[in-house]
């Protein structure tokens, strides 16, 4: 008698817990989707930004001509441009969302180009985890060929 | 009180209505997953390859280095694993030529020189703009006017750089 009750009480008791359970996971499965969107977006900001901080000094290193013109700002900038032009973020010209800055600095005896990429990617906001926007800067110096 | 038999299935009822979202879940964060993996590729695979073109300007041009558009979409076709060259379209753009691959394996066997050309002197800038049609079937669970379509979302990359001699 005992163990009828007590099976009765447990089919009772499992009535909905399936949905329960679900209801439980939801959370952490919308969290799953949004933190691969946002890690996978950060990512290829990253790169991005990377590679156009790259291109951008390796082009002001290709010639001590490159090196000190006046342009050497508004070349980086196109490369970054370009470079981030299927980013998360879509640029089309530097502004708030992409800034770069080049300089020509000197170490040692060696002439050096510097060249600052910052990026501003938009994230989807985790709140007390994940901003909605995400700033990232990278900085390559080179020195300069001939 | 309902009799056990109102309650026998009840549990894998609810399961039965609880996998449906859950599998869909499963489903489409796996082939998100594959989607950021393919968006960063594809990335790699354009900046790599426009690096290797910026290498191979004006001065390869009737040497032994000199490369084409076959070999350009095939390196970048090499790079971009696990992105099917069928669904790659890609616009090879120099200062000289501009050569389109709509779709990339249309210019294997495409002799034409790129950017080993006279007019690609150090300094100009090529650039490789690569898109590509990422389709998943997430939507097959999606209603559409009855039919059942793969979505499909465009990744892009682009890459210019100045041919360094």
């Amino acid at each position: 008698m005992n163990i009828c009750r007590s099976s009765r009480l447990s089919a009772g008791s499992r009535r909905g817990s399936a949905a329960v359970e679900v209801g439980l996971l939801l959370p952490w499965i919308v969290f799953s989707f949004i933190a691969i969107l946002d890690f996978g977006f950060c990512a290829y900001a990253i790169i991005a930004t990377q590679n156009a901080a790259r291109i951008g000094a390796a082009w002001g290193a290709a010639s001590s001509a490159n090196a000190t013109s006046a342009n050497l700002t508004t070349k980086a900038c196109a490369y970054a441009v370009a470079e981030l032009q299927y980013a998360p973020t879509p640029v089309t010209a530097c502004g708030a969302a992409l800034s770069v800055t080049a300089s020509n600095p000197t170490v040692g005896s060696l002439s050096t180009v510097e060249v600052s990429v910052t990026y501003t990617v938009t994230l989807l906001a985790i709140p007390g985890m994940m901003p909605g926007s995400l700033a990232i800067t990278r900085t390559v110096q080179l020195p300069v060929r001939n | 009180m309902p009799r056990n038999s109102d309650r026998s299935g009840s549990v894998m009822l609810e399961f039965t209505l609880t996998a449906v979202p859950l599998i869909f879940a499963n489903v489409s964060l796996v082939w998100m997953c594959l989607g950021m993996w393919q968006y960063h590729t594809l990335a790699e695979a354009v900046n790599f390859t426009a690096r290797i073109a910026a290498v191979h300007g004006a001065g390869c041009a009737g040497q032994t280095c000199a490369t084409t558009a076959d070999s350009t979409a095939k390196l970048l076709a090499a790079r971009a694993l696990g992105i099917s060259a069928g669904q790659l379209n890609v616009t090879l753009t120099s200062s000289a030529s501009t050569i389109t691959c709509n779709p990339l394996s249309t210019c294997y066997g495409n002799t034409a020189a790129w950017p080993s050309l006279a007019g690609n002197t150090s300094g100009t800038d090529i650039t490789i703009t690569a898109t590509y049609n990422f389709s998943s079937p997430i939507s097959l669970w999606s209603p559409g006017n009855g039919v059942q379509q793969f979505n499909a979302v465009t990744l892009g990359a682009n890459s210019k750089q100045a041919v360094a001699f």
